[in-house]
């Protein structure tokens, strides 16, 4: 389905509304569907080859940071070189002295 | 054989990295190429462009703020575009390990090089023109026009509203149920190992 589906579906009832309205609407909708109920989930897995997103996820000798694809809203589990690894909590991060 | 890397972590960080986006254009003059600089028109903003899309470049290395509406040049190619939307700004992960001990006794950065990661997430979706695909699971779909209705009915018709807003939120209700039981995260092992 795209948004113009959606806007014909509305247009039965509402036909006044106009297509940058529907997509305002349409845009509030996802935002609240995504983080609401956690129903998109992706995975994407590092390659030196791959894209700039699947670039930024292959690990660099004391690099610290690497960048998240674009429409990540929250991760729920890393696997580093196919194993996973534990998130960090705050209680950890104190306790090891981080200060970053 | 089993690795062990209980002794490394990740953790989301601030700030988030604003030196990477995507710049989505139209009329490209021809095809950008790789590893050239884009320039700016209006706002002189520069960086290095990594992938070309007719639809879209993904750079690096930004410097300045892209403008919607400018044209982008390229550096080595010449060929342009105009831009219509930029998206920039990246959430970051971080890697470290405590299988170091510094003098301070931070922990520390992972030193090792050239190791996949697999990022397992809970995307967002947004449409950026009616023509593109909607992409949350069909079944969940017809959340977005409920949720339209309820609020193109509110000011009109209250009991259409509530109709659609019970809808909406049987809706949700079901894919919040759906992500928990089964799937959302299922098959998340399938190409990976637990420790």
């Amino acid at each position: 389905m795209t948004g113009e589906n959606i806007k014909e579906m509305v247009a039965r009832s509402f036909p006044q509304v106009g297509g940058n309205e529907i997509l305002i609407l349409i845009n509030q909708a996802l935002a609240q569907i995504c983080s609401g109920t956690a129903c998109l989930a992706k995975s994407i897995t590092g390659s030196s080859s791959g894209t700039m997103d699947q670039k930024a996820l292959v690990t660099v000798a004391n690099q610290r940071l690497y960048s998240l694809p674009e429409d990540c809203l929250y991760v729920y589990r890393v696997d580093y070189g196919g194993y996973k690894i534990n998130e960090m909590n705050i209680e950890e991060s104190v306790l090891l002295g981080d200060t970053t | 054989m089993s690795e062990d890397y209980s002794n490394i972590y990740w953790e989301i960080v601030r700030p988030i990295d604003f030196s990477i986006g995507r710049l989505l254009i139209t009329n490209p003059s021809g095809t950008l190429a790789a590893g050239e600089t884009i320039t700016g028109s209006t706002s002189g903003a520069t960086a290095t462009l990594v992938t070309y899309n007719a639809a879209y470049l993904d750079v690096e290395s930004i410097v300045g703020s892209f403008m919607v509406g400018e044209t982008v040049t390229g550096g080595t190619s010449l060929k342009t575009a105009t831009v219509t939307k930029v998206k920039v700004g990246r959430k970051q992960i971080a890697l470290v390990t405590t299988d170091v001990t510094d003098d301070d006794g931070c922990i520390a950065t992972i030193s090792a090089a050239d190791v996949n990661l697999t990022i397992y997430y809970i995307a967002k979706d947004r449409l950026d023109s009616l023509g593109q695909t909607i992409l949350i699971p069909e079944q969940y779909q017809m959340a977005i026009y409920y949720y339209i209705m309820t609020h193109l009915y509110s000011n009109v018709d209250a009991k259409q509203s509530f109709v659609f807003d019970r809808r909406y939120a049987d809706s949700i209700k079901e894919a919040r149920r759906d992500a928990l039981s089964d799937g959302v995260f299922g098959g998340q092992t399938l190409t990976s190992h637990e420790i």
